[in-house]
Order: C-alpha cells, then sequence, then structure tokens
C-alpha cells in the first residue's frame, strides 16, 4: 500500500510499545501516522479507541480524510470503518478537552459549555473587574502600585495576572514576599477568582480554561479517568514539539504509566509556538525515558519534499545556525534524485534608500517580477514573513505593481471609515449633545451633506444650539433618525436594520464590515453597551482578520512562517529578514516551574525583581533558539527554490536577526 | 415540467433554458421566492405584504429549498434585473398567463426594494474591468470636467478648455443653497461629500439648458449611490422631470425629458443626446457577481433581453466606444484610477487650465487666532477646521483626557498659589481637581493617580523655584495667567501667558509650564511648528518692551528647566550653560527668528482667512487626530 522507507515501515508498524518519531521536514510524517493508524486497527482497534491529537482543526481533518481513503483502499479491512473512522478523537487537544468538559464537566459544577469566549468579549469581562478592583484598592495600595506601574500599563496587567492566574498560584507564597507583585496579587485575587467563576459558571471558557479543567477532572475524578484510560487504548500525539506542559499531564493522566500506548511523532528543531506554551523541551525529556519505558526513538530523516542540492544547502545552513545554540541537529537525507539550484542568495543594496526595509521591498518586487517574466506561475510563489505585521505593506505594494497576492490582512477596528462612521452614528443616537459624533455622521456617505453645509450651519447667526440647527435643517431628510434617537432603549441590530432601510449607502469593503459587526450583534447589545465595547475594543487595539483581497488561481501566497506550518510551495522567498528577536518583555513574566516575576518602576527608573531577571534570561535564551527554529522551518518549505534577501550592507543588520544568522551561514568557509 | 406545479412559463423553451441555469431543476417560483426570501434580512418594512405573497405561492418545503439556493440565485437577482420597464419589456415576451403576471409583480415588487441599489452598483462595476482603453483626442463635441471629488473641501474646479469651455464662471445654485438664500432648501436638496456636487451640478445645468421636448437627455450614470441622489434632487430642484432606473414611474410609457441609467444599460436610441458621470465607485471590481457567458446566454434566450451584463472585454470595449462617439459629453471624476483612465485622463489635465474658486463659505469673517490654533492648521488644516472653523470636540471620558486635565489642574493650581491665598500647593491642586468633574473626588481611582503624579510635580517645583532664582536671577512675578490679545496687519491674535517674572537686571522672562515632554527648539519657529512662544514675544515687542529675556519651558514633567527662547544680551554665562545649547540665541539671531516666524504666522492667517483646508495626512499628524473622519484620507484608513 505505502511506499515505505526501512525507518517508516518501522515507525508505522512496531506496536506495543512506546515511540517516539523524529521526523524531519517533508520526511512522509502524516503518512506514517495514517499508515499507523491503519495497523492499529488491523490489529483489532476500534476507531475510537485511539485518540489522535493534531495541531490544527485543518491538519485533524486532512487526516481523517487520508485514513478514510486508505480504508477504502485497504481490502483486509472492512469498509463500515471509513465512516467510523471519522471519530470524534481525530481532532485537536482543545477539541478532545471540549469534550471531555461537555461530557463530565458536570462532575466540576460546571454548566454545559455555551462558548469558547472570543478576545472581544473577555476584553469586556476583563473590564468589569478591572474597575472593581480598581476600586476596591486603598488610596495608599493605589499610591504604592501607581509608583511601580506606569497606569497605562495597569490594566494589561491585570489582564496577565487573570491569564497567568494558575502559574502564580502555584509559588503564590513566593509571590507574595516580591513586594509589588505580592501587593498586585493579593489585592487582585479575589477579583480574578471572582471573574473566573462568573465566567465558569456562565459556560463561558478560554482555551487555556479547556486545559486546566480538564486536567482537574482528570486528576480528581479517577472514575472519569479509569473509564478514559481503558477507552484509549493507543494515543497518537502529531506536532508533539508544539505541546505543552499542561497538555503533556493530560495525556499522562490518560496513560497513566501505560506508556506503550503512546506514539509521538514530531521535529523538535520546528518547534515554533512556546507563545502558546509550548515547550521543546518535553519532546527531548519524553525521547530520553524512552529507553526505561522500554520503548524506541525512531528517526525519519529523509526529505521528499525538496529537491536535493536545496537540502544539502539548508543542511549547511542550519548546522551552523544551530550550533550556536543548544539544538542538536541531525542532516536530513535527500529523497529525491532531482537536483536543483542551490540556495539563492539576493544581496540587495541599500543606497539611496529610506531605511533597509524599503531596500528590501524593492528588491523583492523586482525579484518577483522577474520571476514572473521568466514565464513561472505566481500561484507556485510564497512569501514567507517573520511576522504579520509587514505583511500589508507588502500588499499594497504588489497591488501597486499590478501582481496579484493572497493573503489575510490584520486590520485595526478604528482604522475602517465605514467602521468610524457607524461608531459616530451609535454616538449620535445614544447622546444627543454629541455634537461631534453628530456631525461626523450627517458628513458621512450615509447621509451625505457636505463640509460646507456644515459650516454654513455653524455660522447661522440663530441662538440655537449646534445639533439644534442641525436637526432644523435636516429633520425631513432624516426625520428616522432623529425618531430613532428619541427612543430610549434601542438594540444594535434595530439601528443597523433602520439605517440600511434608509440610507442608501453600503460599506464597500463588505466583509470587513460585517466581520466588525459580528460580535456588536451576536450579543444583541443596546447601544450603550455597543458604544462601551467598541470604547474598550478601540483603547486594547483589538485587531481584526479581513481577507482584502479576493484570491484568484495565480497569486502569491504571502503568509507567517508560523501560518505555513505544514504547508509546501514550489517556490519561496524569505523575507523580512531584518527584525530580532523580541527585545521588548512583558511586565510580568512567568514560568511553569519557577514564580512569576515582575518589573516595576523606582522614581523614574526600571527594576527588575532578581526573579524577573531570572525569567528574563531564560525566556530570552528560549526567543533566541525559537528564532532559529522558526528560521529552519521557513527554509523547509521550499520544493524546488528557495530565494534568501539580505542586505549588501552589513553595518546596522541586528545581531541574532535572521539576516545576519543566514549571512554568517552563508560564508564558504563557515 | 415536473417540478413545475405551480408556475410554469407558457413556452416549454424558456423553461429548460432555467433549468440549464440551475441544475437543481429550480421551478421559476423558486426563483421568485429567493428574491423575496434574500431581502427578508435586509428589509422588514412590507413584510407582511411579502409573507402574504409567499405564504400563496410556495408550499413550507419549497420555501426551504430555496433558501438552499440562495447564493446560485442572488447571483441571477444581481444580475437579471435593473429597472421596471425591463421586467415590462421581458414580460412582453411572454404570455399574459395570471400565473406569469404575478411574477411580473413579484419583480416589480422587489425592485421596489432597498437592494436595488446593488444592481446598479453591479453595473457600474462591469467597466471597471476595461483594461485597454483607447480614445481619440479628435472629439471636440465631448466635455471633460475634472474635479477632486473625495476632497469635500471644494478647493479645485477645473475645465479642460481644449474641449468645450465650461461656461458657468461659478458652480451656481448649490452655493445659493448653503446659506446664501435666507431661507434654505436642505429638505429638496440633498448634498454630496466632495466637491464631485460641482461636476454634478454643471452637469445637471447643461442638461437642462438641452433639454427639449423632441429629444431625450440621457446620462449614462457610474457614480456612486449618494451622487445620483443628489443628481436627483438637482432635476427637482431645476424641475426638470426626469426618471432613473429605480423611479417606481414604470406606469408612465411616455419617455421624460431626463433619463438617467446605469452606465452599462443604456440603451442607444439616435433622438437621444448622451451624457456620461463615472466617479471612482465605478472601478471597484465586483467580479463574482457576474454572470458566466453560458448564463447569460440562456438568459437571453430565456426572454430577457439584458445583454449588457458582461465581463467580455469585447463587449465593454464597444461600450466605451459609444461613449466616445460625437455627442457624448463626459464628465469624469478625477479619482478615477490612472492606470484606467490614462489616455482619458493625460487628454485633459494641465495644471495651467486649473483654477480655483475662492471658496466663500469656509473662510470665515472674525479671525482670532492662538498658537494652538495655529499650530493645529500646520499639522494639518482639515484638523484646524474640524476643530476650531467648525468647533466640532470629541465627548471623551475623563481618562483619555488624562494629561489634559491633570495639565490645567496643575496650571490652575500654579496661578493662585503665586497669588498667595495660602493654601499649600497640594491643597490647590486638591481643589482644582475636584471643580473640574465630579468623578474626580478624594478616594476614586483616578484621583489617587493624578495626586500621586503630582507630588512628583511639586517635588520638582520646589527644585525648579530654587534653580529660578539662583541662575535666572528672578525677583518677581509680574504677570500670571496674562492674557493678551495683538493685531498684526489685518489679522487678531490672542493667548495668555502663564506667568511673567522680573529678573534682577529688570528684564522680563516668560514663562510656559509644561507637565508633558516638552521637545521644542527654536527651529521649530523656523519652520512654523510652534507659535507659542513667538506670539508671547511678538505681544510683547508690540506693547513696546525692550527688555524681553526671552521664554523660558518650565519643564514640570522632568524638571528641567533647559529648553526656551533666549535672548544672549539677557543672559549670564551660567544661564547659558543650563540651557540646552542653540537655545540661547545672539541678539540678531534672536530678531531674525523673529521676523521669520511673524512670516509663517501671517501665511498661515491668510491661508486660513482664505478657506484652504486641504488634508495634509502624514503618519505624525493622523496618529491620534479625530478628524480623519471628516477628511477620509488620514494614513491608516482603510
Amino acid at each position: 500500500m505505502f511506499n515505505f522507507t526501512e525507518e517508516q515501515r518501522t515507525a508505522a508498524t512496531t506496536l506495543g510499545k512506546p515511540m517516539v518519531v523524529t521526523a524531519a521536514a517533508g520526511s512522509g510524517k502524516t503518512t506514517v501516522l495514517v499508515a499507523r493508524f491503519l495497523e492499529l486497527l488491523k490489529s483489532g482497534l476500534a476507531p475510537n479507541e485511539i485518540l489522535t491529537v493534531t495541531f490544527t482543526k485543518e491538519a485533524a481533518e486532512q487526516l481523517r480524510q487520508r485514513i478514510s481513503r486508505s480504508i477504502e483502499k485497504d481490502p483486509s479491512l472492512n469498509p463500515y470503518l471509513i465512516d467510523v473512522a471519522r471519530t470524534r478523537f481525530i481532532g485537536t487537544i482543545h477539541s478532545f478537552c471540549y469534550f471531555l468538559l461537555q461530557e463530565y464537566g458536570s462532575l466540576l459544577g460546571l454548566p454545559p459549555i455555551e462558548e469558547i469566549i472570543s478576545d472581544y468579549q473577555f476584553q469586556i469581562k476583563i473590564e468589569d473587574y478591572y474597575r472593581k478592583w480598581l476600586n476596591s484598592l486603598t488610596e495608599a495600595q493605589l499610591t504604592q502600585i501607581i509608583k511601580a506601574v506606569p497606569r497605562y500599563e495597569l490594566r494589561n496587567l491585570f489582564c496577565a495576572l487573570y491569564t497567568e492566574r494558575h502559574l502564580i498560584q502555584q509559588f503564590r507564597k513566593d509571590i507574595l514576599e516580591q513586594e509589588i507583585l505580592g501587593l498586585l496579587f493579593a489585592t487582585s485575587e479575589p477579583f480574578l477568582t471572582s471573574l473566573e467563576q462568573n465566567l465558569y459558571q456562565t459556560g463561558r471558557f478560554r482555551f487555556d480554561d479547556l486545559e486546566n479543567l480538564s486536567l482537574n477532572l482528570l486528576r480528581n475524578h479517577p472514575g472519569v479517568q479509569g473509564k478514559l484510560q481503558k477507552q484509549f487504548k493507543a494515543i497518537l500525539i502529531d506536532e508533539f514539539q508544539d505541546t505543552s506542559k499542561n497538555q503533556w499531564a493530560i495525556f499522562q493522566e490518560l496513560l497513566s504509566h501505560n506508556y506503550q500506548k503512546l506514539f509521538v511523532v514530531g521535529d523538535p528543531k520546528q518547534s515554533i509556538y512556546s507563545f502558546r506554551h509550548a515547550d521543546v523541551s518535553l519532546f527531548y525529556e519524553v525521547s530520553q525515558k524512552m529507553g526505561v519505558w522500554g520503548g524506541m526513538v525512531t528517526e525519519l530523516n529523509t526529505n521528499f519534499r525538496t529537491q536535493s542540492s536545496l537540502i544539502s544547502d539548508i543542511n549547511r545552513f542550519s548546522e551552523t545556525f544551530f550550533a550556536a545554540s543548544h539544538i542538536s541537529f541531525q542532516p536530513m537525507k535527500s529523497g529525491k534524485d532531482f537536483e536543483g539550484e542551490p540556495i539563492q542568495i539576493t544581496h540587495y543594496p541599500c543606497d539611496g534608500f529610506k531605511d533597509k526595509k524599503e531596500a528590501e521591498l524593492t528588491a523583492v518586487l523586482d525579484a518577483i517580477e522577474s520571476y514572473q517574466s521568466q514565464g513561472n506561475s505566481l500561484g507556485d510563489l510564497a512569501l514567507l514573513f517573520r511576522q504579520g505585521d509587514r505583511i500589508d505593506t507588502y500588499a499594497k505594494a504588489l497591488k501597486a505593481r499590478k501582481i496579484n497576492s493572497d493573503c489575510t490582512q490584520t486590520l485595526s477596528l478604528f482604522a475602517h471609515c465605514d467602521i468610524l462612521d457607524l461608531n459616530h452614528y451609535f454616538k449620535a443616537l445614544s447622546n444627543p449633545r454629541d455634537t461631534f459624533s453628530l456631525a461626523a455622521f450627517v458628513t458621512s456617505p450615509w447621509i451625505g451633506m457636505s463640509i460646507e453645509q456644515l459650516a454654513a450651519i455653524r455660522d447661522d447667526e440663530t441662538t440655537l444650539a449646534f445639533e439644534e440647527k442641525i436637526r432644523n435643517h435636516l429633520n425631513s431628510r432624516i426625520f428616522w433618525f432623529f425618531a430613532l434617537a428619541d427612543n430610549f432603549r434601542i438594540s444594535v441590530s434595530e439601528a443597523l436594520l433602520t439605517l440600511f432601510q434608509n440610507s442608501i449607502y453600503f460599506p464597500q469593503q463588505s466583509e470587513a464590515f460585517y466581520e466588525f459587526l459580528k460580535p456588536l450583534t451576536e450579543k444583541n447589545y443596546s447601544i450603550a453597551e455597543a458604544l462601551k465595547a467598541l470604547e474598550l475594543w478601540k483603547k486594547e487595539g483589538i485587531l481584526f482578520k479581513a481577507k482584502t483581497i479576493e484570491p484568484s488561481g495565480n497569486s502569491i501566497k504571502l503568509m507567517t512562517v508560523h501560518a505555513s506550518k505544514g504547508l509546501e510551495f514550489e517556490h519561496v522567498f524569505l523575507v523580512d529578514n531584518l527584525r530580532r528577536p523580541p527585545t521588548q518583555l512583558p511586565t510580568l513574566l512567568t514560568h511553569p516551574k519557577e514564580p512569576a516575576g515582575i518589573k516595576f518602576r523606582i522614581g523614574n527608573e526600571t527594576q527588575m525583581s532578581p526573579q524577573y531577571l531570572k525569567l528574563k534570561e531564560l525566556k530570552e535564551n528560549l526567543d533566541s533558539e525559537e528564532s532559529r527554529r522558526i528560521l529552519y522551518v521557513a527554509l523547509t518549505r521550499a520544493k524546488s527554490t528557495l530565494t534568501l534577501f539580505l542586505p549588501q550592507e552589513k553595518k546596522g543588520v541586528p545581531k541574532e536577526s535572521w539576516a545576519s544568522l543566514l549571512a554568517e551561514a552563508s560564508q564558504p568557509n563557515s | 415540467m415536473s417540478t413545475g406545479q405551480e408556475i410554469v412559463f407558457e413556452s416549454d423553451e424558456h423553461f429548460e433554458l432555467y433549468c440549464n441555469l440551475f441544475p437543481e431543476n429550480k421551478t421559476t417560483a423558486r426563483l421568485a421566492s429567493t428574491l423575496l426570501l434574500s431581502q427578508n434580512s435586509v428589509r422588514t418594512e412590507n413584510q407582511e405584504n411579502r409573507v402574504q405573497l409567499l405564504a400563496e405561492f410556495l408550499t413550507d418545503e419549497e420555501k426551504k429549498d430555496a433558501e438552499k439556493y440562495l447564493s446560485t440565485l442572488e447571483q441571477l437577482r444581481l444580475s437579471l434585473i435593473v429597472s421596471h420597464e425591463q421586467v415590462d419589456f421581458c414580460f412582453s415576451l411572454l404570455y399574459p398567463t395570471p400565473k406569469n403576471n404575478r411574477i411580473k409583480q413579484l419583480l416589480h415588487f422587489y425592485l421596489d426594494s432597498a437592494l436595488k441599489w446593488d444592481l446598479a452598483q453591479c453595473y457600474w462595476d462591469a467597466l471597471g474591468k476595461l483594461k485597454e482603453k483607447q480614445l481619440e483626442a479628435s472629439n471636440s463635441e465631448r466635455i471633460f470636467v475634472k474635479a477632486k471629488s473625495s476632497t469635500f473641501l471644494f478647493s479645485e474646479w477645473a475645465e479642460a478648455h481644449t474641449y468645450l469651455q465650461v461656461s458657468s464662471p461659478r458652480p451656481i445654485e448649490f452655493w445659493e443653497l448653503t446659506g446664501d438664500s435666507p431661507d434654505p432648501v436642505f429638505e429638496e436638496q440633498p448634498s454630496l461629500v466632495g466637491s464631485a456636487a460641482t461636476i454634478l451640478s454643471e452637469l445637471s445645468n447643461r442638461v437642462a439648458k438641452e433639454v427639449s421636448p423632441t429629444t431625450t437627455q440621457l446620462i449614462a450614470f457610474g457614480g456612486a449611490p449618494h451622487a445620483l441622489l443628489y443628481l436627483e434632487s438637482r432635476f427637482k430642484h431645476l424641475k426638470i422631470p426626469f426618471r432613473t432606473i429605480s423611479s417606481q414611474s414604470h406606469k408612465n410609457t411616455t419617455l421624460p425629458p431626463v433619463l438617467i441609467y446605469p452606465f452599462q444599460s443604456i440603451p442607444f436610441y439616435n433622438r437621444f443626446t448622451f451624457w456620461s458621470y463615472v466617479d471612482e465607485s465605478f472601478f471597484a471590481s465586483k467580479e463574482k457577481l457576474f454572470l458566466t457567458e453560458p448564463e447569460l446566454f440562456t438568459l437571453m434566450n430565456g426572454g430577457f433581453s439584458i445583454p449588457r451584463i458582461t465581463t467580455d472585454r469585447l463587449y465593454l470595449k464597444t461600450m466605451l466606444g459609444h461613449v466616445q462617439q460625437p455627442g457624448f459629453r463626459f464628465f469624469l471624476s478625477d479619482q478615477a484610477p490612472d492606470h484606467e483612465f490614462s489616455q482619458l485622463k493625460s487628454l485633459n489635465i494641465g495644471s495651467d487650465i486649473q483654477k480655483t474658486i475662492p471658496d466663500l463659505k469656509l473662510a470665515s469673517k472674525k479671525l482670532r487666532l492662538s498658537a494652538t490654533q495655529l499650530e493645529n492648521y500646520k499639522v494639518c488644516p482639515t484638523q484646524y477646521l474640524v476643530r476650531h472653523r467648525l468647533k466640532l470636540r470629541q465627548i471623551l471620558p475623563l481618562e483619555d483626557r488624562y494629561s489634559l486635565v491633570f495639565g490645567s489642574a496643575v496650571h490652575a493650581a500654579l496661578e493662585t498659589f503665586f497669588q498667595g491665598t495660602g493654601d499649600s500647593f497640594e491643597e490647590l491642586f486638591r481643589k482644582s481637581l475636584e471643580s473640574i468633574s465630579n468623578e474626580l473626588t478624594e478616594g476614586s481611582p483616578l484621583y489617587t493617580i493624578m495626586l500621586e503624579q503630582f507630588h512628583q510635580v511639586a517635588h520638582h517645583f520646589v527644585s525648579l523655584e530654587k534653580e529660578l532664582k539662583q541662575q535666572f536671577r528672578f525677583t518677581r512675578n509680574i504677570g500670571l495667567e496674562k492674557p493678551f490679545e495683538m493685531q498684526i496687519e489685518n489679522f487678531l491674535f490672542n493667548g495668555k501667558i502663564d506667568r511673567i517674572i522680573e529678573r534682577e537686571d529688570n528684564s522680563q522672562l516668560l514663562i510656559d509650564y509644561k507637565t508633558g515632554t516638552v521637545d521644542f527648539t527654536p527651529n521649530h519657529i523656523e519652520s512654523g511648528d510652534h507659535y507659542q512662544a513667538l506670539l508671547y514675544l511678538l505681544s510683547l515687542k508690540l506693547k513696546g518692551e525692550t527688555a524681553v529675556a526671552g521664554v523660558l519651558f518650565y519643564d514640570l514633567k522632568r524638571g528641567e528647566l533647559k529648553r526656551g527662547i533666549l535672548n544672549e544680551d539677557f543672559c549670564p554665562k551660567e544661564v547659558k550653560q543650563s540651557l540646552t545649547r542653540g537655545h540661547v540665541l545672539k541678539s540678531e539671531q534672536f530678531e531674525s527668528l523673529l521676523a521669520k516666524g511673524k512670516e509663517n504666522l501671517l501665511r498661515i492667517s491668510a491661508a486660513i482667512e482664505n478657506g484652504e483646508f486641504s488634508p495634509t495626512p502624514s503618519p505624525l499628524a493622523c496618529e491620534r487626530c479625530e478628524a480623519q473622519t471628516f477628511c477620509r484620507q488620514g494614513v491608516n484608513y482603510v
């Protein structure tokens, strides 16, 4: 059925003992996973006795499809399994936790899950409790806090205290001893707890709540744990390098020392989700334990994705930049006979540009044009970015050169003119004295009054208030508006409906517009509530995603390296190489094995608690390693060509940036 | 034919063609019902009416089915019918059975709904597909009017003299309506964002001139919905009967003197005089809304004569060919994308032919300018327009005005402190906080936070006063919060000086309290970014004071006296050293800086007086600018 290498076959068919599979990029990891699943079925397991955990929903769906297809083709398997194999137990860790809580949540006194709370709604909840906390502080406490933490960071800090509360609580004693952090935590703890209760009791959970509660369930309810432990005769974990401590604890409960059930696959060099608490050290830990547990470690080292010259280059590069960190590196073997171009490096000139970023942009655009002029298809090309914020610039620049691109943009809610107009509409409705909003609304295309008319009304010498003058002038045209404004409590939906009915304008970018309306209308807010929410989202800089450019078949894909996980492209341009790993660290640092630390001010100087310094160093090391791993992921996406963009001028290239790592690695003698 | 339980087209071919279009074999009944269903979410008016119609029409199951095929049918809906005339025409080709009449009724019903504008938009967008444009410059009959339609500021208005001269020297009634007439008629006269209004006024006036009983004026309209609204109102105002695709006058069969049609559905008859109007909304492409060629073909064969919805380039080219025929008057917005209309634009534009119409309405008669106003204008004229000409201020919660509130409380406290009421500085600060807002009472978090910040300020205050005595040889205060007003040429300026002190050498030193970051350098006066110090100095100079040492910024945030603009003649060595380099100037430099500043001052004042308020977007200006919502051009604007 499968055309396997020796290692792949071992990985797929050795049952009955725990196994760790270290799978290099493009080494056919998913195929092995599918084959193993089938092998387990053949050994007599039912599909719902196998728990398969993937990293994303999409990956789970893909896996399900491939399993179904393979069952179909395999005559030795009963075709009824095709349907059965579409089990709920192939999914993400969160879908599994969701299932657990839905099924057994009542044991923890939880109501049925109402929703996974969105960022939008969460911010509103946080705000309530933040206010309560602030008001509960004595003057002396608040003074002490405000001396140490700038006022504009206070809310974020409260938010961080909530999201990290479990890690903080673990080391409660140590933390209460850290003076300012102790004060913060001691005063806020009751509010954190009551916020948590409020959310839980209304059936609203965040993703990490799902994990924590599931773990809690398994640990404290042996009945459930025993049942599930009996049910799952095999546990397959994909992308194990991106598993967090909490998630691993859940698996451990399910395994309950029967490690022969365990099969994990992943590549520690591709662990890139530490900001979601992924902990790559687990991978090494579990690999080492294999000896004790009587299991084995298999390495899939043959890359079937990338052509061979590229592989040897990637090996050479990676060796250099991993050597400077603690990451062990095994070169990949090539599974393709085809030899193509080695890694292309475009050294772009920086003279005559405002900065290196601009120089890079121009060089990349030129390269794309020449790529296109050589008759290559744009659809085969992907531009990979370190972070998402540059994508917008590139998309705009590409558009200006009339090159199609395909990307998801993240927009600030309030950069959008239609949304601003709508915000003013709500404001004008809710407060008849809000002249600014009224003026903004009537001059928007929804109504279409000109500024000149507005000025004429302003100059009108009668003694009426401005808003009354506007009303007098416009009453017959937007009578509906004033009627609505006089109506005391109206909902957002009503207000919107009336607006749509009475205006012939409709937003131009309707997709983005709907995206914005969603959180407002799904809750059926009143205008006042909506305004409060909008104000908050604006302040917190909530972003929403919108596919602003219609994808057409032949367009370049722009995406972050994180988004490219698990994907492959014929040709890859690696851009945005001048970034340093993040240097700005948050006010609060936490660690699963260490007490949290805080940075604060004394006078005008920033101080860090000893604990903060310790965690900072840890974090910086991790960030630097992670940066290399992300780079590695980026390099291994290409099938036939990979082009790097590096500045000619070495000066001013940030240390530890990809440009500097790559420049060093590409030296012939290195 | 098995599915046609309720409604069947009289001709089998028609029915089959529909089935080809919808492989699901939906009947026309379902089509019509979907048209209705799809609107329910948007419009509730006439809901009862519609429900009644539906109830007569479909079984429950069918209603469900109809929803399923919504997207396919939505396409059809969007492309099928734009005018009552078309419906009438289509059905005139069919047998007038009761059932067909029912469908016809439904379609008319649909056309009266709110969504009809989608259709128009869809037609206009079609032309956006056009990539290659060929225009010959030889056509002397065409009229080009160029204007900036998306700046509402009405600053530019140009005409192409190489073609027909636009005869009106001023934009006629539009202005008379906005203010000159004692009794404004806004009710009848919806307005328009942008000086597209100018083009449209011009267009309507010209059309009005040519109205005759023998020819119909046909306007091929490719503008935004609100532009159409404006155009309609113009004709209403001119008392010329007209008909648009959305008019309810479909029962009337005689042609009105003016017809306004979407660009791509204009009928070509010899008896028409053609006009066209196009603006930027024309070019936004919505490819997915269009039918494919086979679908279109099917429809046409189905008895619906709607040949003008297509993405076919050839057809669009032909369309544009018509526009280029002699006799076709073309009005184009400046905002039309260059790459679409480059040739057309290149025919038209030359800076030599642009002329600016002085804008009487935005200019204000009585100007009394302050430093803040001047600085706002320098940042962006539209910002000035909104804040000071229209006097529009956002209502913000106290927290968002933190710095402002804090600053004015400190100012107020300092003023009373030096008046010597006997209260301590802190007591005064508390009092002024409480007087600012009811929300600021002792114990409220914001109050506590401000008080904490005040303690730092108070700490700095002590050391600054000491420095003022020792370094700057302070002897006494001679002015606190002193207002001034002065006239330079024709302009009035005013302001308030926080504090004027006298020094040992009897010279005066002006002090400005700062609670935020001070980034002033004297270059800012030269570049015209800073006016506060300038106005202070000019006001004293005008009063005939000669011994003026300069202006000093009293930085309460950092506790520094390092920035300002001082005349070297009045500065002992130690003062010179304590100030940041470049902030102490030689006497002649000092004077020339003032002269430069004065020039800037007068230039900006004149521009304000003339009503020049076009926005100047830049990342810095737009970052926290609330006027973005009016200029609609902010840097981060999408």
